[in-house]
């Protein structure tokens, strides 16, 4: 009983769960900033108010898209195709960048 | 049917490769960009507290340098988690080795600074 060709891949590695679990993640450290931006606030004036919001927006944002990601990568492993998440990439990298960067500049300033 | 045509333009500029990779290894990528991300967090978090809960215990001429090396490696890692991502998916694409991340001994070198300034700030 050898696995033809066409027998579906199995996934041991359950990659597409690891995966949906690591955005999970990061939707628990969005949250985290969040909360000690929010904490910061009386320090940081408004901007920790800002900055707090902000964090929280990314942190629903992913939080929103996580299940129909999940059903995509499954389907990837079905299909044996995988489209590289290139714009979800970009869009994170710059949102933490942006925030970080202010942060730093009201601090220089 | 044109902005579509020219989305795949750019997807192939800039992942180039015309090897689909097993999406195993597309999915291994996400998450250690995502790890770098949760990474970069975990700095800013740590500069954020620092100011904070160290306003008064830290004057801040010794404080500020601390916050700004903080910040500024937060900020280097999430541009860097962007750029490790793309290297390494050019790579698979293009069946090349992976190459060596520059972000490990950058941070770690950030993270020995940190740590040891608090060692001699709490002495």
């Amino acid at each position: 009983m050898t696995p033809t060709d066409r027998t579906p891949p199995r996934d041991p590695g359950l990659q597409p769960e690891r995966t949906s679990l690591a955005w999970s993640r990061t939707v628990l450290g969005y949250l985290v900033v969040a909360t000690i931006c929010l904490k910061a606030a009386p320090q940081l004036g408004p901007v920790g108010i800002v900055s707090a919001a902000a964090y929280l927006t990314v942190a629903v944002a992913i939080a929103c898209s996580t299940t129909t990601r999940y059903h995509r990568d499954v389907r990837s492993m079905h299909i044996q195709q995988s489209r590289p998440p290139l714009r979800a990439v970009v869009a994170l990298s710059a949102a933490t960048t942006a925030l970080s960067a202010h942060l730093l500049w009201l601090l220089i300033d | 049917m044109r902005s579509s045509n020219s989305r795949r333009d750019v997807r192939s500029l800039l992942l180039g490769g015309d090897v689909e990779p097993d999406p195993r290894f597309t999915l291994a990528n996400e998450r250690t960009f995502l790890a770098w991300i949760r990474t970069a967090l975990a700095v800013v978090a740590a500069a954020v507290a620092t100011e904070t809960l160290m306003a008064e215990q830290w004057p801040s001429g010794v404080r500020q340098p601390v916050v700004v090396l903080l910040l500024l490696a937060g900020t280097a890692v999430s541009i860097g988690a962007a750029v490790r991502w793309l290297t390494v998916e050019r790579a698979l694409r293009r069946g090349r080795p992976l190459p060596l991340s520059p972000l490990v001994p950058m941070l770690a070198l950030v993270v020995l600074a940190g740590a040891g300034s608090f060692l001699v700030l709490m002495l």
